[in-house]
């Protein structure tokens, strides 16, 4: 766990039982794999995504109590993208290079083949998403991989519907390019 | 096919590269890891699922078994096993830790300057000068680890190697009061205490007392082991042992502990 998400974590320890307990059970079980892959695809390598989604799940248990019902998944989108956004900028400082051997060592989903495969897969997913700009790639994540509404991500996002669909539109455009560039060098690998 | 069509549906590269990151999920212990942190009872969902496993294996019995399915069955059994080889491995794990804070080894080869006292009598003056490690204290942080893992009322001491034996005289066996705590903060104040002693002796000139001081606390010494080795090699140098010193500098560039930096300024090299 990095230094962040150490420090998030002990100042939140409970006194006591909390009152939104149930609550942050709720919305832990239902959008913790969410919001992890959220922040892998905006950007966060996997060992820090661990830390980013303990550290975004933090955040939310300390403002539970001022949170509407309802609007639990915009805040955790809202601080999914400022939590990524400091750890990209923490790894460029640190200029961390992800090291796929390690990844690959603790992956025990699939067979050593269709792992190195799907490995393979998301290193080009990440390239290709790396062109766009951050608010072009939140929309087209939500959208494209998360497979939210455009309704849903303009209220996730809080901006309005058009600004959505021209952020799609441009974010397609964008994504098609780098997967045809990376297609080129890569097609021995994938495809 | 629209564009959108295309990258969705099409069995284009670009839509296999969407579906990989669709399908990417957290690694279990993650969550798990992040639940603990979070606080929510129950802990791991991993142990949650286990735990249901073993109340349903046992409530439905051999019976219901057949009725739910042999695969279901072996599935839960199996999820049951692993719960409790999970807790015994923990609990092997705590008597490790035990036995490690105990009397820990030293790992450097380099032999101490200075007549080493008996581990137990060393432990014994590290208690007595440090507050936070009152007997009282230290015993009761002792007594509920031993009550969670069963061990014996002593904790036998390391096994050193035949040629430490020989130097040393055999230790008594340490005893529960003996142990410093086990907390991981604690247990890292306690270090830095311990090599601030030896620091603040090496500032004041008494290179031979910081040696005779850091041979006292080595066997304490464990997070902080580089740091240790690296106040000796300074320690070494300002007592004159100069050839030493550079035999442990060439040691621990050998065991690769990133220190070079700091080596080659203590050496004074370029």
């Amino acid at each position: 766990m990095n230094d962040q998400a150490m420090l998030a974590t002990r100042a939140l320890q409970p006194a006591g039982p909390r009152p939104d307990e149930a609550r942050l059970r709720r919305l832990f079980d239902d959008h913790f794999s969410w919001v992890w892959r959220f922040v892998r695809r905006l950007g966060v390598a996997e060992p820090q995504a661990d830390d980013a989604a303990q550290q975004i799940f933090c955040v939310l248990a300390e403002r539970l109590g001022e949170l509407e019902p309802g609007k639990e998944k915009s805040f955790l989108a809202g601080t999914a993208l400022r939590v990524s956004s400091n750890y990209r900028r923490s790894a460029r400082r640190r200029r961390e290079i992800p090291d796929a051997s390690l990844e690959f060592a603790v992956d025990t989903r699939d067979d050593p083949e269709q792992m190195a495969e799907h490995r393979s897969e998301l290193a080009l997913l990440d390239r290709a998403l790396d062109q766009l700009p951050s608010e072009l790639r939140a929309a087209f994540v939500l959208f494209e991989v998360e497979n939210h509404s455009m309704l849903e991500i303009a209220e996730l996002l809080g901006i309005p519907r058009g600004t959505v669909a021209s952020r799609l539109r441009r974010a397609r455009e964008q994504f098609q390019a780098a997967a045809h560039a990376l297609q080129g060098g890569t097609s021995d690998r994938v495809g | 096919m629209t564009e959108l069509d295309k990258l969705r549906n099409g069995s284009d590269f670009a839509a296999r590269l969407l579906r990989a990151g669709s399908a990417e999920q957290p690694m279990r212990a993650a969550r798990n890891r992040a639940a603990r942190a979070l606080g929510l009872s129950g802990v791991a969902a991993g142990a949650l699922l286990s735990s249901k496993a073993s109340a349903t294996v046992a409530a439905v019995g051999v019976g219901s078994a057949a009725r739910l399915g042999v695969p279901l069955f072996v599935k839960w059994l199996a999820l049951g096993m692993l719960a409790g080889g999970a807790v015994l491995g923990a609990a092997a794990a705590v008597r490790n830790a035990l036995e490690v804070t105990s009397a820990p080894a030293r790992r450097s080869s380099v032999p101490p300057v200075a007549m080493k006292p008996p581990i137990g009598q060393a432990r014994q003056l590290q208690v007595a000068g440090n507050s936070e490690l009152s007997e009282p204290a230290a015993s009761a942080a002792a007594d509920e680890l031993h009550a969670s893992v069963g061990a014996s009322a002593s904790v036998e001491p390391p096994r050193l190697s035949s040629s430490a034996s020989a130097r040393l005289p055999s230790p008594p066996p340490a005893t529960i009061a003996d142990l410093p705590p086990v907390n991981g903060d604690a247990l890292l104040s306690h270090e830095i205490e311990l090599l601030e002693r030896v620091r603040v002796k090496l500032r004041a000139g008494k290179s031979g007392e910081a040696l005779a001081e850091l041979n006292a606390v080595s066997g304490d010494i464990q997070s902080l082991m580089t740091e240790a080795d690296l106040l000796r090699v300074e320690a070494l140098l300002a007592h004159g042992e100069r050839a030493r010193a550079e035999a442990l500098a060439e040691e621990l560039r050998r065991r690769g502990g990133g220190q070079n930096f700091r080596l080659k300024r203590l050496l004074g090299r370029p």
